[in-house]
């Protein structure tokens, strides 16, 4: 069935691009031709299939990871180093997921332990299995992106490096709150700003790469800023911020303190 | 000129003269639909986030080769569906993957550890089942809306062939989600026999 003579009036039909009249001189002229009826049943069929598919996003461990990917292939070129191979999104992801089967693995083994399961020698073997299998530790990997940074500089550049960018904002994701002590507790300082006064507010409200961070002045009225993360708990959008020894978690809404760790 | 276009054409420049953030704005500003493009393209989430890599990677090292002739958003999406192709090409098991006889959900994995949104199963298929070019022409007009002409632009071919390829794709798509629902439904009668 290769009848396309018509194709465009009919196109135009389904698409209800024609005035009343000329819709219905058209669909008369239809009735005279079945196989341009067939056709533009076939066309308004699969434009009303098209029209009802839902819309496509990014979860934000996806975009995080290109935002990363981008960034690290895009060093090399502008540091005039022959060109590396691309490296995978999903390979970018590995040690995000390894850090998370660790997390898993501390958390479940943890609750072995306070339940009189499990020893204390299983835990660390499976910690530290789940470390290895995805690969370099997070804190590593995120030092390689600042340095990946330091390289780009193409066509010129004057990207500030002490800004951290969401390469070096921890994106946790959606977690419950029992979690919620765990992340707090591995939010260490990353090895580029193990200065604390290397996050500005300036540094941290220019931030490019995904949301902006919203409650970094409720964090700075309590001290030097060593590490931030993100994740959604319990369906709640929350920044969770390392001050000098403790750790804020602020409510993304309104910035209210949710959490404090000490 | 449109607002978005003029806001690109001024973020393009900016990033010729050296302020790379303008390029994460760039890139920022139309992330998500050419992921959401190269997504129906190649109907397979880790080979469009591949995809959507690629073309910024393109684009932050060919800036200067893009006129402002046409729209910023046009030149992108011209190297995106490139890139698509390129990978399509490259991927002969996408192709061996095109038709499945199963109804297995997408990609059970990606849903799993990421919680992400799928495209509908049988808008996958449906997809998967039309040629590239249909494919990327369907998507371009019927999930993002583009004209005629800004798809002609980004398809390097002239606007009667983009018609033809929409009318045709839409054609092919139906005709196939016609078979698809046969087949469910046989499917579905043998289960009850």
């Amino acid at each position: 069935m290769m009848h396309d003579h018509d194709f465009e009036l009919i196109a135009a039909i389904a698409e209800g691009d024609l005035d009343p009249e000329e819709q219905a001189a058209a669909e008369d002229l239809l009735t005279s031709c079945p196989v341009c009826s067939t056709d533009l049943q076939l066309q308004l069929e699969a434009l009303a299939f098209l029209r009802t598919a839902p819309p496509v996003m990014m979860t934000h461990l996806e975009r995080a990871s290109l935002h990363r990917s981008v960034t690290e292939n895009l060093a090399p070129a502008a540091r005039s180093v022959p060109s590396q191979a691309r490296v995978p999104w999903f390979q970018r992801l590995l040690p995000a997921m390894a850090a998370a089967a660790a997390l898993v693995a501390v958390v479940g083994v943890g609750s072995m332990l306070i339940n009189g399961s499990g020893d204390a020698d299983t835990a660390a073997g499976t910690t530290a299995a789940a470390t290895a299998g995805g690969g370099q530790p997070v804190e590593e990997e995120l030092a390689q992106d600042s340095s990946a940074a330091e390289g780009v500089a193409e066509p010129t550049t004057t990207m500030a490096l002490a800004a951290p960018n969401n390469s070096n904002i921890r994106e946790y994701g959606a977690i419950s709150a029992a979690e919620l002590a765990d992340i707090a507790s591995q939010l260490t300082t990353f090895p580029e700003t193990d200065d604390p006064g290397d996050y500005s507010r300036e540094s941290l409200q220019s931030l490019s790469f995904g949301p902006a961070l919203v409650c970094t002045d409720a964090a700075f009225d309590e001290g030097s800023i060593s590490a931030i993360g993100r994740a959604t708990v319990d369906g709640d959008d929350v920044e969770i911020y390392r001050i000098d020894e403790k750790v804020n978690v602020y409510s993304s809404a309104d910035c209210s303190l949710l959490h404090r760790f000490d | 000129m449109s607002f978005r276009s003029a806001e690109d054409a001024g973020l393009v420049s900016a990033f010729l003269d050296g302020d790379r953030r303008a390029f994460e704005e760039l890139m920022l500003a139309h992330e998500d639909r050419v992921f959401a493009v190269c997504l129906r393209i190649l109907t397979n989430r880790e080979a469009a986030l591949d995809a959507v890599q690629e073309t910024f990677i393109t684009v932050y090292r060919k800036a200067r080769q893009f006129s402002g002739a046409s729209a910023f958003s046009t030149w992108l999406y011209r190297i995106a569906v490139n890139t698509c192709y390129d990978q399509l090409r490259r991927d002969k098991r996408h192709q061996a993957q095109a038709l499945p006889e199963t109804n297995d959900p997408a990609d059970e994995r990606s849903e799993d550890l990421l919680g992400s949104v799928e495209l509908r199963p049988d808008l996958e298929r449906a997809l998967a089942g039309l040629a590239p070019e249909f494919r990327a022409a369907v998507v371009l007009s019927d999930l993002e809306g583009l004209p005629l002409q800004a798809i002609a632009e980004a398809l390097e071919v002239p606007i009667g062939t983009v018609k033809s390829r929409v009318f045709r794709g839409r054609r092919l798509l139906a005709e196939h989600l016609r078979n698809l629902s046969g087949s469910s439904a046989h499917q579905r009668g043998e289960h009850d026999a």
